[in-house]
């Protein structure tokens, strides 16, 4: 019977690789998916959830020289640009999209601002800021960066240039501002890794389902040409035909599993943190979890016209709840129930584990556990309600 | 070797084979004609195995036969309808693969065996996709032997080839059954049986309507014969109405009249004293019924429409 599985593996590998454009295709498919949503979202990953360019915020006021010592601290700002406009074109060049802030300084701020500090009876003077609603993320950011400007200005207004909390040598405690910035870096090095790691393994899950799904059409349009009548004519059970061909889709799943994930190690350098051994664990029980999913798809299809559209559909409604585009993280929580009933989901979270998470081995049972279920619950559907003939 | 008793198949409310029952000695060059769906593939499907029969038994050297007795499938080479080969792979692998199927000792030497046999042996590494319609044929033929069956089983084999192809596919079964390897031969080419088969089944509609050697089954006509004489000129009307009296089922055609006899020898030394001076006489001819008469005479349609 061994010796019949590793007739069909051979076979079908035998096939599969005589035909190599569409091996190229089933690589580069999820290859160049990954690749786009890795250059997407790694990037933005990379400056630690920063927009990657400088933020310009537009200033408008009418008393320019009181304005200077602010303006000097502000264009110290690190993630900030300084553009001085008059105040109807701030809130044009806002409502345009042109900028994310606009702040409009009142005459006399300074010295109001500085006489009301520490004293409340005083009156404030107010400081405006326009802000364009869809940019919360960058207007945050500006506005954290330039409050820290208006204090200093003010202490030192009111106080003298000695107690300027922002002058080195005047403050009471002293920072280390590289170290802060390593670690940021790090952080983000960190964030940008788990990006691609997750990206590149969802779309390698991906490409092995849809090769799955392929390798359930050939079948079906093998029975259709009458081929499968010779099997059911020997003289052994067709079902070792079948299992042959779990094999061998595993084999196939695990060829490209393979190519995906060191096609984005080679060009994103993303590293993998956890166990080696659980992550070969990961793959094999999900190229064998895949594979017995194609022949699932073969014994409930009847024809391939009437089957790839419908299992197209299930193989992305898969991708997307299981967590294979986006994490699963991100789902509300009824989503999340439901994408525990996928195997993507569990195939994706295990790799996640090993890939960035940093998981030992011991981590990886479970999912492997799980997925190992579905191997057998698709199998065993698959073994016992393929037809032989078409009908 | 093998015989059938009342075996019958429906597929659903439609009755593919009713009631079939026939026996096939060692070594016979069996032949199963009839139309299309007539029940031939269905009655092979379940000779073969590959079909279990709804009622009545199917005996393979004493065996009962059904879809899982491997020890009686290994004794039979099916060759499907289709050509059911792998068309992106060489024609060595198609034959390696099947091949394996069968749990085969030295199959290298096997597969250059058969492809000798078939006269594919320069065409080993080359793809199916790249074969002519015939090549697919033989080659379809080539799977079934690998194994050295007792019985080879051939389902319509010469379909879409060219008569030289043809021809050769011939000579190799011949060859095959003079070395003792027993064949049923499925056809509705009422040529191809008569040249090839020592006794035939005839099927229509599900039913075996006649069985036997092609003399026993030519008994099924009524013992007539048919007349053919051609004239040099369209023969007066005078003659042919008194050879419509004498012959009723009389057809005249410009020049030529068909008229069924019963004795050869008399009715041609009647026909040819009442012709004396009133019509020349250029040809006259009888013809041996052939299985498409029977067939016409059993069922009253052709076998091919
Ligand atoms: N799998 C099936 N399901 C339903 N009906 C079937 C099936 N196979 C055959 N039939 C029906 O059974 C009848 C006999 O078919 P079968 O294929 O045995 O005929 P055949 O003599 O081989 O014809 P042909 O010369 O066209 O190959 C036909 O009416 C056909 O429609
Ligand atoms: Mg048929």
């Amino acid at each position: 019977m061994l010796k019949v599985i590793l007739a069909v593996v051979r076979k079908d590998l035998l096939q599969y690789f005589t035909d190599r454009r569409a091996v190229l295709i089933s690589l580069m498919v999820p290859l160049g998916i990954a690749c786009f949503m890795a250059v997407i979202f790694g990037s933005q990953s990379a400056s630690g959830g920063k927009p990657s360019t400088k933020i310009t915020v537009l200033v408008a006021t009418k008393n320019k020289a009181e304005l200077a010592p602010l303006l000097e601290r502000w264009n110290k700002a690190e993630s900030v640009t300084i553009k001085q406009v008059s105040e109807q074109e701030a809130k044009a060049q806002v409502n345009a999209g042109q900028a994310p802030l606009a702040i409009i300084v009142p005459d006399g701020f300074v010295v109001g601002a500085s006489n009301a500090f520490g004293d409340s009876t005083a009156a404030k003077p107010e400081l405006k800021f326009i802000a364009d609603p869809t940019k919360s993320l960058e207007v945050g950011i500006a506005k954290g960066e330039l409050m820290g400007g208006i204090m200093g200005v003010i202490v030192e207004n009111k106080y003298g240039k000695a107690f300027a909390l922002d002058q080195k040598e005047n403050s009471p405690y002293t920072t280390k501002t590289e170290d802060l910035s390593a670690e940021k870096q790090q952080g983000a090095a960190d964030d940008r890794n788990a990006t691609i790691a997750h990206v590149f393994a969802g779309l390698a899950i991906q490409g092995i389902l849809f090769g799955a799904i392929e390798s359930a059409m050939l079948l079906m349009r093998d029975r259709q040409k009458g081929l499968l009548k010779r099997l059911t004519a020997a003289p052994i059970s067709p079902r070792w035909f079948l299992m042959g061909r779990i094999f061998s889709s595993t084999v196939k799943a695990l060829f490209v599993l393979g190519v995906v994930l060191m096609g984005g190690i080679l060009i994103f350098h993303f590293k993998i943190t956890g166990s080696l051994v659980g992550l070969a664990l990961m793959l094999f029980t999900s190229a064998l979890m895949t594979a017995s999913f194609g022949l699932f798809v073969s014994a409930l299809g009847r024809t391939e016209a009437q089957s790839r559209g419908l299992s197209t559909l299930v193989v992305l409604i898969m991708t997307m709840l299981g967590g294979a585009w986006f994490p699963a993280s991100m789902f509300p929580d009824w989503v999340q129930v439901i994408s525990k009933c996928i195997p993507v989901r569990w195939a994706v979270d295990g790799m996640d584990a090993m890939t960035w998470r940093g998981q030992e081995l011991a981590a990886a049972l479970p999912f492997a556990g799980v997925l190992l279920l579905f191997t057998v619950g698709f199998a065993a559907i698959g073994l016992t309600r393929f037809r032989w003939d078409t009908e | 070797m093998l015989s059938l008793r009342s075996v019958s198949k429906k597929f659903g409310a439609r009755t593919a084979v009713s009631d079939v029952s026939f026996e096939v000695q060692c070594g016979e060059f069996f032949g199963l004609l009839g139309p299309n769906g007539a029940g031939k593939t269905t009655t092979l499907s379940m000779i073969v195995g590959t079909l279990l029969a709804d009622s009545g038994s199917i005996n393979l050297e004493g065996a009962q036969m059904n879809p899982s007795a491997f020890g009686e499938k290994s004794k039979i080479g099916f060759v499907p309808q289709e050509t059911a080969l792998y068309e992106d792979l060489s024609a060595n692998a198609n034959l390696q693969f099947f091949g394996s199927l069968y749990g085969l000792q030295s199959l290298p030497e096997r597969c250059a065996t058969v492809l000798r046999q078939v006269g594919l042996e320069d065409r080993a590494a080359d793809r199916v996709e790249n074969f002519s319609g015939g090549m697919k044929r033989r080659l379809n033929i080539a799977v079934a032997l690998l194994h050295h069956p007792k019985l080879l089983v051939l389902d319509e084999p010469t379909v879409g080839v060219d008569p030289q192809s043809r021809n050769q596919i011939f000579d190799t079964l011949e060859q095959l059954n003079r070395d003792g390897m027993t064949i049923i031969y499925t056809s509705h080419y009422m040529e191809e049986v008569e040249r090839l088969c020592s006794r035939i089944a005839i099927m229509d509609g599900g039913k075996l309507i006649a069985c036997g050697t092609k003399a026993d089954i030519s008994k099924l006509l009524p013992d007539l014969n048919l007349l053919a004489l051609t004239f040099a000129e369209p023969p007066p009307a005078d003659l042919l109405a008194l050879l419509l009296l004498k012959y009723p089922d009389l057809k005249a055609e410009e020049t030529v009249v068909t008229v069924q006899v019963a004795n050869l020898e008399v009715d041609v030394a009647w026909i040819t004293s009442q012709l004396a001076g009133k019509a020349n006489l250029k040809a006259i001819r009888s013809d041996e019924s052939s299985l498409e008469d029977v067939f016409l005479h059993l069922t009253g349609k052709g076998l091919r429409d």
